[in-house]
């Protein structure tokens, strides 16, 4: 799989606050206007991530309303507006963690299997060029799709997390309420874990590509 | 291989961009804001019903307990004639009157 045309960075993208606190406190007293736009501020946000944490593109709305419902029910007992941004992430992991659970022994469609319209990328028409960097991000998608499927969910949940939307481990200490030095052995265990998978993939590949 | 994950996990962020929400998404999520908002206005109204119900209760007790208190029940007259009889007899025989017998016998 060639993957030279694709540019890293999402993992190290540091995705900051959307909105100011001054919005968040008057959310907070009610105020239904700035929950509305906290809400657009945050969805495509949240949709994304919660796509990548659970795989499946069909639920992502369903999951997403749901993380915005508990945030309005919620905002009155959020202690102060600076933990705002952990306090969604919280919410976001549970629902998805919540979702993994329920669904797990539902048959799953894959992100990649989805017409390419819906991922938001491809096009009929364009160049040769687009079209292939597309089929190498269908490749991307489909091979870790495969890995993070074969994890447990919290495996699947910390790597997400960690390596694809890029929290710290601070971050990540206070979202999953977990001390930072049992996190990185969770993480160390989940990428050998990921690793295997990976590697148990590749001969897999390899040895179909051989006969 | 480590770096070869690392690698794929960095550019499955760039290969799954965020969706946009369809459009709908709103104003479902409103229905459903709506929906919870009357179901705890429905709760919050049974609990002021219970709750004026569970005072009004207290308050005929309590009225039906302290007219009981300030007016007790007057005892019968029988018990008072017999009491009296009973205090008149004590009252002789502590005097040292001894009753003559019905028979007139010793």
């Amino acid at each position: 799989m060639s993957l030279g045309q694709l540019v890293p960075g999402g993992a190290s993208a540091k995705r900051g606050m959307l909105v100011d606190f001054e919005l968040v406190a008057r959310a907070r007293k009610g105020e239904e206007g700035a929950f509305g736009e906290i809400v657009r501020a945050y969805r495509r946000r949240i949709l994304g991530t919660v796509a990548r944490l659970i795989g499946r593109r069909e639920d992502v709305e369903d999951v997403a309303q749901g993380i915005f419902l508990r945030l309005y029910e919620s905002l009155g007992r959020l202690r102060t507006p600076e933990v705002f941004e952990v306090w969604l992430h919280r919410l976001t992991v549970n629902a998805s963690y919540d979702y993994l659970r329920r669904k797990r022994r539902r048959p799953e469609t894959l992100m990649a299997e989805l017409p390419p319209l819906v991922l938001g990328g491809a096009d009929a028409a364009v160049s040769e060029k687009r079209h292939m960097e597309e089929r190498e991000r269908e490749q991307v998608r489909e091979t870790v799709e495969a890995v993070l499927r074969a994890l447990p969910a919290s495996d699947r949940v910390l790597l997400t997390l960690k390596e694809v939307e890029g929290l710290s481990l601070k971050e990540l200490e206070k979202v999953l309420n977990v001390r930072e030095n049992a996190l990185k052995v969770r993480l160390y265990r989940a990428r050998q874990r990921a690793l295997k998978v990976l590697s148990a993939m590749e001969a897999g590949e390899n040895r179909r590509a051989s006969t | 291989m480590e770096r070869r994950l690392d690698r794929l996990l960095a550019l499955y962020r760039e290969a799954t961009p965020d969706p946009e929400p369809s459009a709908d998404f709103f104003p479902k999520l409103w229905e459903q804001i709506e929906e919870r908002k009357e179901v705890a206005a429905r709760c919050r109204k049974w609990t002021q019903v219970f709750v004026a119900a569970a005072a009004a209760l207290c308050l005929v007790f309590g009225v039906l307990a302290e007219s009981a208190a300030v007016a007790p029940p007057a005892p019968p007259d029988v018990y008072s004639v017999e009491a009296e009889e009973d205090n008149g007899a004590e009252s002789m025989l502590y005097a040292g009157f001894v009753p003559p017998s019905p028979r007139g016998e010793r």
